[in-house]
């Protein structure tokens, strides 16, 4: 079957399946299909970052912008929800899960009323659902009160289905019975691009193939040609003190290296760090507090983007604490003490804001220019004391950071807060931060450059070089595959061990995952 | 295309109006003057108005009072196009057609409305948007083009645009915009054009030597200026292609009433696209039997189309046509200033017909014959000749109840909201039940136990106005001819006494009474015998004791009148 062919026989089925692993041109064939397709297509995914990369494609091809729209799942059935759904809807925050369970069972009955399915209908002629191996059980169901209404075609690789939150994903085998399943994808065309790593992409599809046919205990580092990966055998992890604070260690001076770029290898500039996401006995590691203080601690220019998801619980937090501080202030008996506790602390580094205020008082500075910015700094504060408004927390925060350039490590937490502190018509910074988040869910943003994060946070993307941090903490095959995926030229390996041993508990994936 | 509710706030006379018209595709709309039923038509207007822009100033506000804005929310059925994520489908709202109500949420059994809503706040800029509680925060505009998919147009008395083929005219409705454009400019811009080129190519020679004699050319150069046509003058654009007749006479120059049917003419055209047509005061200008044929013509094609009528009158001959179905008495409630619909069921369509003033009044005297209504004729004249306010300046007309129907009227009547007044006799029970009809607030006024109206008079007045009044009979129903009247009062009763006349006794009144009311050969039980009988009354009224039951049963209708 010609690659036309195929993309008729996807196209022409009312529910059809293409396995696509990363990289064998997914997104690729969506825009052919959305080109070929009558009307407009309707394109969910799953993360914001997914939705970028597809625009980006859709937009380089040329496709007319009113032959396609593209959402994640959830923002999609929240449109809808928040459109039709007339009652109580739980609070986002509180419990994220409850949240999104509770709008994709919500869209899952309003999809099924005639009256919606014409609004549909008349809006869409197909439905594309990408990274299908990530949808939960509730979203796969929601999908399927789309497909009574669409001809839906979906894309996935189940070796990609990473583990979020904790519902059960979609289980290729048994939950797409329905589907009428083409051959797979079977081309790395990522890496055969021109200056791409050619033998990287002939790995990665070995690496595929072993883990479909059966889940191999490990995958041995010990002899693979640097041409295809650098791995950097390392004596400690990211957590230890040698790491954390020998200023000479050789594991960080690398990865500094690697991010100063001294030699200004272009391939270096798209550059994706990933840190593991484990639990260890005392608490989970790779959270976004350790990805801030490792950010902190390997980029001194802040070169690095450090990635959050979207509907992080300390957006919400912290915007719940300022508008409990903004009420609350006129009571505190050291005030000043409270807004660098409840607010500064959080947002800049503690080091810095105590160069300036301590306990409960400014300090008071000798050198002029120091002690005029001590003298705002005084105002500004006294501002806000007397007046708590959201303005004054703004020229206070902006002033913190544009004036005494206290260093933050948490770049996105504080860009948000000022906007929210700047929104008009909001009763509250929380109300603010939702309708922000929202906002942001809904246009997608867009991730390159330099940037650190985990697999969750960057499925589908795709970076010219990777390097991962532990590797040998990476126990679930499927996040390894997703980490060493993201790599289109250049792919470094920092780990303890040069085997990396798979957990037992992750020993269960199905092999011959699909084909009966 | 339905509306399906029209909800009003602070606009012109009406601070609140909320109504449903779900299913009606022929809505009329009567009610004395400044009910607000005028309004209602303008906001319909306004709010699906297909003009980008329409002026408003302080006056339109309600009470003048710019602090609050002036919603109009017009409830309608989804037009396919509407559906599309993009448009307004997700605005889409329900409507429960078994409470006739608006719900947020989108039952499978609701049909889908959406709302439109113009707003207008101090600044008077006219916002229209669609409206749907769910999204508060995100509302969205519906720009003037959509508007215009409505097709609403308002037949009034600024047609003359009508008659044109410009944009927002429903001749430009019709052709649905799609006229041939080559056709348009070879035939209408380009002909303009050649005789603009034309008159130019002419020298007025005379002006421009005028021109350069007496202008001086010191300070700037004018050799060769020319006079000429200038090209912006001769604007012309579609709007200027209007229809004329046969004889080449514009149509906006034919009397109101041509003007008027033409209108109309080409908006039901549109309505049978799916367009809402408004038109006020239908019988303008018109004749009663263009009036009926109009009124026929939009009955049917309101029927037949997928549309809706809206049309105000003041006409009985409008609602007697129209019957009951399609009527709604617009009224204002003085309690809290609203103004209020009250849909007449269609079971009532021959009270419709037989009763057509009443709906357009405030009060109803319910009669319970021909007798009485003359006898409230008879009142009126009392009310002018001692000037006081005439019944109408009160809004109270008297109507007929036809005998044992009159209790059903005036219940249906009462029902409908007017405030209403019984006179009957007291000789025979009715249904519903005089205890019933007191119920629910119907006023009655009858004669004595077993009286009828006749016998009370009989009863009651001074004995000289007796003799007046069979004096009267005496012409009117034997030929003059007194022994006639006499053996006729003699067969009722042989004690009838031949010095009657000087006998002012009860058996003679009562025989009177009796012998007024033989069948078929009444002596009134006509409405302009009633009147004479009714002034007969009055011109002995002082005279009639106070304590009688006529003269209470009089006071009693006339204080009535006047509250």
């Amino acid at each position: 079957m010609t690659y036309d062919e195929l993309l008729e026989n996807f196209l022409s089925k009312h529910k059809s399946l293409l396995i696509s692993p990363a990289g064998y041109g997914k997104t690729y064939t969506i825009v052919e299909c959305v080109k070929k397709a009558q009307g407009k297509s309707l394109i969910l995914t799953h993360t914001h970052a997914g939705i970028a990369a597809i625009k980006k494609k859709l937009l380089s091809a040329n496709v007319s912008k009113d032959k396609y729209q593209v959402e994640t799942i959830t923002s999609y059935a929240q449109k809808y929800v928040k459109s039709f759904y007339v009652g109580e809807i739980p609070s986002i925050d509180a419990q994220t899960n409850n949240y999104w369970q509770f709008i994709l069972e919500k869209a899952e009955s309003i999809f099924k009323i005639s009256h919606i399915r014409e609004v549909i209908h008349s809006t869409y002629n197909n439905l594309f659902v990408d990274e299908y191996q990530d949808c939960t059980i509730s979203q796969h169901k929601m999908i399927l009160a789309l497909a009574e209404i669409l001809p839906t075609h979906i894309l996935g690789d189940p070796l990609q289905g990473i583990m979020e939150f904790g519902e059960k994903l979609v289980d290729f085998t048994n939950d797409l019975t329905d589907f009428d399943i083409l051959p797979e994808l079977d081309i790395p065309h990522r890496w055969y691009q021109d200056g791409n790593n050619r033998q990287l992409g002939d790995f990665l599809k070995d690496v595929r193939a072993k883990l479909i046919d059966d889940i191999p205990q490990s995958i041995d580092l010990n002899c693979i040609s640097n041409d295809i990966i650098t791995v950097v055998k390392t004596n400690e992890e990211i957590y230890d003190t040698e790491f954390l604070s020998n200023p000479e260690n050789r594991y960080k001076k690398c990865i500094k290296q690697l991010i100063n770029n001294p030699n200004h290898n272009p391939i270096y500039e798209s550059l994706l760090i990933l840190v593991p996401e484990y639990p260890t006995s005392t608490r989970p590691h790779g959270t976004i507090t350790d990805r801030a203080k490792i950010k902190n601690i390997i980029d001194f220019n802040h070169q690095l983007e450090l990635l959050e998801a979207i509907d992080g619980k300390d957006f919400y937090n912290l915007a719940k604490d300022i508008d409990t501080l903004i009420s609350s202030i006129h009571n505190a008996r050291l005030p000043i003490k409270k807004i660098k506790e409840n607010v500064l602390e959080k947002l800049f580094n503690k080091t810095d804001i105590n160069t300036w205020i301590k306990d409960s008082t400014i300090i008071n500075k000798r050198n002029p220019e120091e002690k005029q910015k001590a003298e705002t700094l005084k105002i500004l504060i006294t501002n806000f004391i007397e007046t708590p408004s959201a303005k004054n927390l703004y020229l206070l925060l902006k002033f913190l950071k544009d004036n005494l350039k206290l260093k933050n490590q948490r770049y996105s937490l504080l860009k948000s807060i000022l906007d929210c502190l700047c929104a008009e018509n909001t009763e509250s910074i929380y109300k603010a931060m939702i309708n922000q988040r929202n906002r942001i869910r809904r246009v997608g943003r867009k991730v390159e450059g330099k940037c650190l994060g985990t697999t969750a946070l960057t499925k589908g993307l795709e970076f010219d070089t990777v390097a991962i941090l532990d590797a040998h903490n990476f126990t679930c095959p499927k996040n390894l595959y997703v980490a060493l995926t993201r790599a289109s030229k250049k792919l470094i390996i920092f780990s303890k061990t040069l085997t990396l041993t798979f957990r037992q508990e992750y020993g269960n994936l199905p092999a011959k995952y699909l084909f009966p | 295309m339905q509306i399906v509710e029209v909800d009003i706030k602070n606009f012109r006379g009406i601070k609140s109006f909320k109504q449903s018209f779900y299913n009606k595709k022929l809505v009329c709309l009567i009610g004395r003057g400044d009910s607000g039923k005028s309004t209602i038509l303008d906001a319909i207007a306004y709010a699906l108005s297909p003009n980008w822009n329409v002026p408003f100033n302080d006056n339109d506000f309600y009470n003048g009072d710019t602090s609050t804005p002036i919603t109009i929310d017009i409830s309608i059925m989804v037009p396919e196009n509407f559906l599309p994520e993009d448009k307004y489908g997700m605005y889409l709202r329900g409507w429960d057609t078994v409470n006739n109500e608006i719900r947020s949420e989108l039952k499978e059994e609701y049909e889908r409305i959406i709302t439109i809503r113009l707003e207008i706040a101090d600044d008077l800029e006219p916002h229209w948007y669609v409206y749907n509680e769910c999204q508060e925060e995100n509302k969205k505009d519906i720009n003037n083009k959509d508007r215009a998919r409505f097709n609403c147009f308002m037949v009034s008395d600024y047609l003359e645009k009508h008659f044109t083929w410009g944009s927002g005219t429903p001749l430009y409705a019709i052709s649905k915009g799609d006229m041939d454009l080559s056709e348009y400019n070879s035939k209408f811009i380009k002909p303009i054009r050649d005789a603009v080129n034309k008159i130019n190519e002419n020298d007025f020679s005379s002006l421009n030597k005028c021109f350069e004699d007496s202008i001086s050319s010191e300070l700037i150069h004018i050799a060769n200026t020319k006079t000429k046509l200038e090209a912006r003058d001769v604007h012309f654009s579609i709007n200027k292609l209007s229809l004329h007749d046969e004889n080449g006479i514009p149509y906006r120059l034919k009397g109101k009433g041509s003007k008027r049917l033409l209108s109309t003419s080409i908006q039901l055209a549109t309505v049978k696209d799916g367009g809402i047509t408004l038109i006020d005061e239908i019988e303008q200008g018109l004749e009663p039997d263009r009036i009926k044929k109009l009124v026929n013509l939009i009955k049917t094609t309101a029927q037949d189309s997928d549309s809706q009528i809206f049309i105000t009158t003041h006409s009985n001959n409008v609602i007697t046509e129209l019957g009951a179905e399609n009527i709604f008495i617009i009224r204002r409630n003085d309690s809290d200033c609203t103004v209020i619909a009250k849909e007449v069921p269609k079971e009532l369509t021959d009270i419709v017909r037989a009763c057509a003033e009443a709906f357009f009044a405030k009060k109803v005297i319910v009669c319970e014959g021909k007798t009485e209504v003359g006898i409230c004729r008879a009142i009126d004249n009392y009310l002018k000749a001692n000037n006081r306010h005439i019944m109408s300046y009160y809004g109270c007309i008297a109507i007929e109840g036809t005998g044992s129907n009159f209790a059903k009227r005036s219940q249906a009547i009462k029902n409908l909201g007017f405030e209403t007044l019984v006179l009957c006799d007291s000789d025979i029970g009715c249904t519903p039940s005089k205890e019933d009809l007191r119920n629910i607030g119907v006023i009655l006024c009858d004669c004595e136990e077993g009286n009828k109206i006749e016998t009370q008079i009989f009863k009651d007045i001074p004995y000289e106005a007796v003799k007046e009044i069979v004096q009267y009979a005496i012409e009117e129903r034997y030929n003059s001819d007194e022994s006639h009247f006499f053996d006729s009062a003699k067969a009722k009763n042989s004690e009838f006494p031949s010095d009657w006349k000087d006998n002012d006794c009860e058996l003679v009144r009562k025989t009177l009474a009796d012998i007024s009311t033989i069948k078929d050969k009444e002596w009134f039980k006509r409405i302009d015998r009633g009147e004479e009988l009714g002034n007969l009354i009055f011109k002995y009224f002082d005279n009639i004791n106070d304590e009688a039951c006529l003269k209470k049963q009089l006071n009693q209708i006339m204080r009535w009148i006047e509250s």
